[in-house]
């Protein structure tokens, strides 16, 4: 099996920086469409990558996504019941209504002509596809994958939120939706984009674990000893413990012990929240820029026995884990 | 494995219903197709047309068909040990959770449905926790890929060792919502679904579910399990060309099969067999001609193909698993369905599609490919392999 790492990253959140160029692509897209194309072209870009001239076999993508185009259904829901006859409808709304629009247009725009996969779970949906990716790569089936997670956030999404928010009670009070995206571009080793590879400035993929465990209690046990084996198989115990950056909203009850210590270390309390299944992409998509440079910074490339290992965990409601360990690499 | 179609209950009733050369396809009566230019589907007849307690259509028929999938081969006794930490669920559909959301919608009727009643992702989650499967569960949806996806997203499980059982298969059901949307689009047949056909004009759509269960080879020859066939392979590729009109040449198509037969180790001249995505529309059954005269050469009008659409419908996300169902009885059993509504294909099709009634391959059928294409240019192929 190969190495797989992080080359480029980029976050995008509400409807912030968007590309005027990508005026007439984003017209046929949805909220959920245009979030994540905008995300994945940028975190492209990042890695230093120019499109292909012809789409290229060994570059895929991989798309994570809770709700998916459910503007799109919503759209071509509220034109049927209009309708008086089949004109009357959109052809073009209809075909946005698919959950892989995402990897479509990008890879229409990036040449991206290999693997194209889409996990429509809950909020590990991003990490999953992250996973997938990772796999993926690591089994040979692509050299690159740009993995992207985004949700579009309508008018009616928000009317369902607020009624979601009244069955979660209190402990949701005060949570907003926030329409986010995030992409990370993975590379198998030997296949650099943006010359990490003779700096010494790369997170390497380490390891994943992926269940569904309803009862909170349970699904804790289970993380946190999937986190014990990676840290033995992958430190040796040598080096400090791993990082754990719990990419949930605080109504939820997992993992609280892990709350509670970020809290000690001083971390930056995260704001009141739900991205839904963009959760875990956004924060590795957030930390991979300044963890490459607090790298180069902190550990020399001549040390490569000494790691920064982190662990990113997500849990949806309904009892997903999916969780992936991260490690500096020189 | 497991199966609900139009045909009926159980993977029987879709081996016999293939193998007449009938098709299922009839005129709609469940819903008012008034307003639509097509009229017809290939519709399950359920007693109760939201199931028992609001369940939907598409949970009923994955609920029936991973049943089937987890008990109809063996004795009690020896049924494989499915539940707990190292069992798995991936799903395909491309419209599951559609029915809550468009209703919702309808009414917006204040606390009677949830964000979460309306997503796609629950339907693995409801087979999952019936089943007590804790290992990853999750869904794939690229559209009328999103079947073969499920499989080859579970066979990556076992094979990355995240799991030992996986149920993986797809289910979708037929609401007008789909239905006017590919009416909109003028994809639809007005009478029924000719695959590969001279005639053809356009798709019909169906529903139902198809299910397999997935083992780790070690793990099922130690308890003795009878294996039917092996995933040997399966590979994804996008048209990175246009968002709903295939590649002419079915260049996309072409890179899946070779990426799934690269995976089985397996050449295009050892497929015996193809169970072809075969929507009955122009563009469709043009691109996949293309892409399997590419891949197969000049064998391609030596290998038999069906398009099991004109008998079922376009079942969307359930297409790509029940056709990975059929392969896998094509090469127990070694004989090859027809392809009903074909009737001729246009003069120089390199394809040996059959026709009019069933055969027994001129040489024994050891490996099966199945291919799926999607809207967003995305494709997939999966090769299965007798054990």
């Amino acid at each position: 099996m190969r190495h797989v790492f992080l080359a480029g990253a980029a976050h995008r959140t509400g409807g912030e920086g968007d590309a005027p160029e990508d005026a007439n692509r984003l017209r046929r897209m949805d909220r959920f469409g245009r979030a994540g194309y905008l995300a994945g072209t940028r975190a492209f870009a990042a890695a230093g990558l120019a499109r292909e001239e012809r789409p290229h076999p060994r570059c895929g993508v991989i798309v994570g996504t809770r709700h998916g185009c459910r503007s799109a259904i919503t759209e071509h829901a509220a034109r049927l019941e209009a309708a008086t006859r089949v004109e009357d409808l959109a052809p073009s709304v209809f075909a946005a209504t698919v959950h892989n629009t995402v990897n479509g247009e990008l890879a229409i725009a990036l040449g991206l002509g290999g693997v194209s996969e889409a996990i429509v779970s809950g909020r590990t949906a991003g990490l999953e596809a992250l996973i997938l990716g990772a796999h993926r790569v690591a089994a040979g089936d692509a050299d690159r994958i740009l993995v992207v997670a985004a949700e579009g956030i309508d008018d009616a999404m928000r009317d369902a939120w607020e009624e979601e928010k009244l069955a979660l009670g209190a402990r949701a009070a005060g949570v907003d939706l926030v329409e986010t995206a995030a992409a990370v571009l993975l590379e198998a080793e030997g296949i650099s984009s943006n010359g990490d590879e003779k700096s010494g400035e790369r997170i390497r993929f380490l390891e994943s674990c992926l269940f569904f465990e309803p009862d909170a209690r349970r699904a804790g046990a289970r993380f946190f000893e999937w986190m014990k084996n990676v840290e033995e198989r992958a430190c040796g115990g040598a080096v400090p413990p791993a990082v754990v950056t719990l990419c949930t909203p605080e109504y939820e009850d997992f993992l609280e012990g892990n709350r509670e210590k970020e809290k000690k270390r001083g971390q930056e309390e995260k704001p009141r929240v739900e991205r839904f299944g963009v959760a875990g992409l956004y924060e590795i998509a957030r930390e991979v820029p300044s963890r490459r440079a607090q790298t180069t910074a902190v550990l020399p490339p001549q040390l490569p026995s000494q790691k920064i290992l982190d662990a990113f965990v997500t849990r949806d409601m309904t009892g997903a884990v999916a969780a992936v360990a991260l490690e500096s690499w020189s | 494995m497991g199966a609900r179609t139009a045909f009926g209950r159980g993977v029987e009733a879709f081996w016999e219903g293939a193998l007449s050369g009938r098709s299922a396809i009839r005129p709609v009566t469940r819903f008012d197709t008034g307003r639509f230019q097509a009229r017809h589907a290939a519709l399950i007849e359920v007693e109760d047309e939201r199931g028992d307690q609001g369940t939907e259509r598409e949970t009923l028929f994955a609920r029936e068909a991973a049943d089937e999938a987890l008990s109809a081969l063996a004795a009690p006794a020896a049924r494989p040990p499915f539940g707990g930490a190292r069992s798995g669920v991936a799903v395909g559909t491309t419209l599951a959770g559609n029915g809550p959301l468009t209703g919702w919608l309808a009414s917006r009727t204040a606390g009677t449905e949830r964000l979460s009643r309306g997503e796609t992702g629950a339907l693995a989650r409801d087979l999952a926790t019936r089943l007590g499967a804790s290992g990853p569960v999750s869904t794939v949806s690229v559209a009328c890929a999103s079947g073969a996806a499920a499989v080859g997203l579970g066979a990556e499980w076992i094979r990355s060792g995240d799991a030992d059982l996986v149920l993986a298969g797809g289910a979708d059901a037929i609401s007008p919502f789909v239905f006017s949307g590919f009416d909109a689009l003028r994809a639809l047949s007005t009478t029924a679904a000719r695959p590969f056909d001279v005639l053809r004009d356009g798709l019909t759509l169906g529903e139902g579910a198809g299910f397999l269960l997935l083992e780790e080879e070690e793990h099922a020859r130690r308890r003795g399990a009878m294996i039917l066939a092996r995933v040997a392979g399966y590979g994804s590729a996008s048209d990175a060309r246009h968002m709903t009109r295939p590649d002419p040449e079915g260049r996309g198509l072409v890179r899946a099969i070779e990426a799934a037969l690269l995976r089985a180790g397996r050449t295009a001249s050892e497929v015996g067999f193809v169970s072809a995505h075969g929507t009955g529309t122009t563009f469709n059954d043009a691109m996949e001609e293309a892409a399997l005269a590419h891949v197969l050469g000049a064998l391609a009008w030596t290998v038999p193909v069906n398009g099991i659409k004109g008998a079922i419908g376009h079942t969307l996300g359930a297409a790509g698993a029940l056709e990975a169902v059929l392969s896998v009885l094509v090469l127990t059993r070694q004989l090859v369905p027809p392809t009903a509504g074909h009737a001729a294909s246009r003069a120089d099709s390199p394809l040996a599609v059959v026709s009019g009634r069933r055969i027994a391959p001129a040489r024994p059928v050891t490996v099966a490919l199945s291919t799926s294409a999607a809207f967003g240019g995305t494709n997939a192929a999966l090769v299965l392999e007798s054990a």
